[in-house]
Parts: C-alpha cells; sequence; structure tokens
C-alpha cells in the first residue's frame, strides 16, 4: 500500500517551490485543486491552514479546478489577481489580501461550477450522524460558532457552504480552513491556542480576515456523507441569553431557496430537494450572546434526535 | 410547489421566478393547478366548506390576484 503525502510532508521551502513552479495539488474532498503562485504569503497560508490535506501527484488525480493567484501591477503598487484556468474574474486586490482572495475564489470555483449539487450558503457540521445548517448573513455570528462547535465535538463540513446530493439529499463534506473576521479572530485564537491560523488580510471589505484550519479529524472523515436533521439560524447579540426558537418551514425553505448558489441551475428539482430537506430537519432561529452557552444548546440538540 | 402548514413555496418554471405565499393563497394554488377556471366563490367552498361567509370570499380574493399578480393564475371574465 503507497503512503499517502500530505501538505504537510513537504518541507515550508518545497511548499513554495512547488506552487512556484508546477504548482501544487490539494485534494479537499469532494474536490482536487491544483494551486499555483509566486506570492509568498499565499505559500505561508497554504503551509499554515492546508498541512493536513492529501497533496495527490498528477497521474493519482485530475484537478476539478487550476486556480493561482499571481503578481499583477507596479512596484509601488503590487495587486494580486486571482486565475481560474488562466481567466481573471475578479478586480485585483492587494497582495496583502492574496491568501483570502484565494480562499474566496476557491469558493467561487464550487459554487460557480460544481452543479451535480443543490449548494446552499451555510455553514455545516455533523454529530451523532446528522447534519446541522446553519444559514445566515455575514455578521450574525455564523463562522465563530461554527469554528467553536467544530472544536467541540462536532465534525466541521464547511464554514461556506451547504453540498446537497440533488438525488438522495445527502451532505456533502467540503472541509476548509474557517473564514474569520475582526474580533472573532482573537477569540478563537486564545479559546483554541493548538489551532493553526492563515496569515492576517487587513483592510479587506470584510476588515480584517484570517482563516482557521479545519480540524484534522474533518478532513481524515471528509468521505463520509450524512442526512440532514437540523437547520438552525443564528444570531449573535451581546448579552443575550441563548435561546433555539421553532421557525416555520415555508419561510425555512424559502430562505434556502434564495441563499443557494445555484437553486436556478436546478428549478423544480432544486425546491423539491429543499422542501424533502426542510421536512426532513428541526427548524430553529437561535439567538446568543455567549458562546459557551451556544456549545451547551447545541451539545443537547444533537442528542435530541 | 411545495407546501406546509405555515406557508407555501413555488417556483414558475416559465420566469425562473420563485415565489412565496401565505398557506391560504397555497391551497388556492394547489386547487387551480389542474387547470380548470373557477369563480371566487367555487375556489371559497373547497378552502373552507359550504359553509364559508360571503366575507370570506373577499379574503380568498385578495389572495387570487396575488396570484394574479405573480402571473400564476389568471382571471379570465366570464
Amino acid at each position: 500500500m503507497t503512503q499517502r503525502l500530505l501538505v504537510r510532508d513537504l518541507l515550508a521551502v518545497d511548499i513554495g517551490r512547488h506552487l512556484r513552479q508546477q504548482g501544487l495539488r490539494v485534494r479537499i474532498p469532494p474536490f482536487t485543486f491544483h494551486i499555483s503562485s509566486s506570492i509568498p504569503i499565499v505559500a505561508e497560508g497554504v503551509a499554515a491552514v492546508y498541512g493536513d490535506y492529501e497533496s495527490p501527484d498528477e497521474k493519482e488525480s485530475c484537478a476539478d479546478f487550476h486556480v493561482s493567484v499571481a503578481r499583477v501591477g507596479h512596484f509601488v503598487n503590487p495587486r494580486c489577481a486571482f486565475e481560474l484556468d488562466g481567466e481573471r474574474p475578479f478586480t485585483p486586490l492587494a497582495v496583502g489580501e492574496a491568501f483570502a482572495f484565494l480562499e474566496w475564489g476557491m469558493n467561487w470555483c464550487v459554487t460557480g461550477y460544481a452543479h451535480r449539487y443543490l449548494t446552499l450558503h451555510s455553514a455545516v457540521l455533523e454529530r451523532n450522524g446528522r447534519v446541522v445548517l446553519l444559514p445566515a448573513p455575514p455578521g450574525s455570528g455564523k463562522s465563530t460558532l461554527c469554528a467553536a462547535l467544530s472544536r467541540s465535538g462536532w465534525r466541521l463540513f464547511s464554514d461556506e457552504m451547504a453540498l446537497i446530493d440533488i438525488d438522495n439529499g445527502l451532505v456533502h463534506p467540503f472541509p476548509r480552513p474557517i473564514s474569520l473576521k475582526n474580533r472573532s479572530i482573537e477569540l478563537m485564537r486564545s479559546r483554541y491556542p493548538e489551532a493553526r491560523f492563515s496569515p492576517m488580510a487587513h483592510d479587506t471589505l470584510k476588515g480584517t480576515v484570517a482563516h482557521m484550519a479545519a480540524p484534522s479529524s474533518a478532513i481524515d472523515h471528509a468521505y463520509r456523507l450524512a442526512p440532514a436533521g437540523w437547520i438552525v439560524f443564528p444570531r449573535y447579540r451581546a448579552g443575550a441569553p441563548a435561546k433555539l426558537v421553532g421557525r416555520p418551514k415555508a419561510a425555512t425553505a424559502m430562505h434556502l431557496a434564495e441563499n443557494s448558489f445555484n437553486f436556478t441551475v436546478h428549478g423544480k428539482a432544486g425546491l423539491h430537494r429543499i422542501s424533502q430537506l426542510v421536512n426532513s430537519c428541526l427548524c430553529f432561529d437561535f439567538a446568543y450572546g455567549d458562546l459557551d452557552e451556544a456549545i451547551g444548546v447545541f451539545e443537547r440538540l444533537s442528542e435530541s434526535r | 410547489m411545495s407546501e406546509w402548514d405555515d406557508g407555501a413555496v413555488v417556483f414558475d418554471d416559465a420566469s425562473a421566478q420563485l415565489s412565496a405565499l401565505s398557506s391560504v393563497a397555497g391551497a388556492a394554488l394547489s386547487l387551480l393547478l389542474d387547470g380548470r377556471p373557477r369563480s371566487t366563490r367555487e375556489v371559497t367552498v373547497a378552502l373552507l366548506g359550504d359553509e364559508a361567509a360571503f366575507e370570506d370570499d373577499d379574503l380568498v380574493q385578495n389572495h387570487l390576484m396575488h396570484l394574479q399578480s405573480l402571473l400564476l393564475v389568471q382571471r379570465i371574465v366570464a
């Protein structure tokens, strides 16, 4: 049996060299990305948060997406551009945002092209064989809660999107680094000192951004699909007691459909799948002001069915 | 269309439009999806039973006008 090569098996200097020269393949189930970049902060970020992922060689695995972050512009105002198959779909950003740009671009690749799934904008975690979806707008505390739950007995599927199998409704893990913003970065660093973080990107449109590595257990079990059991809409409010309140099913289905990345691709089949998903789940709104209290509520939730 | 006790969601293939409906509007649309023309009174009786008051027709009429504004049903002048 051949040993799987993990990204962390490469020396940091080799990760940079791979990224600069032939590119680095990273298997992030269910996809394989081929990543290139000559920008040091990208190599630093990949080494920090992708160490536990397999790096298959080209004989083993075709890449689903060939992406790169290239340096563009002048010395006085260096910028970076995200590329998919050599095309640049976005306006270049400051070089300091290069790793965050790679992450955002990789999300875009999946939401824009992986239409064998119905993709919903939601964090996703699993416990006791069932998945909880946390759909919520930016600023709701979704990623902070997701990061804390991923270190408290819940298996991370994704911080950003639910990949729903359009045929059978099972949810596919897509464990990626968790995107944290502003005060959440320091909060997570202090709560989980063992966690690894990407370099920080300052002054982005979202403020300061850093990515927290997915727990290695989530990556190890990334081929284990699960059915959905709960849909919880979190909302952080300073000082609020943690409280779950039942949520109407029709409004839940409408929200999921409106916030799907590719609902229009699936149309009627997409609505059918969302309806089945909602019917199979307990649906709640969830206000919280304290992470430990929130974790306790989710612990009890996981034992509720 | 998908219906729940607390409302319905409909996807119109023709316009690729997604709409949220109240449970009454969802039930009315579900009834009309067979394509058979019905008067407002017929829809009211089908939804609420024979004992439906004539004032209920106004309520149902509002829901039918909402469905019409979404181009999900069409008004036919008798």
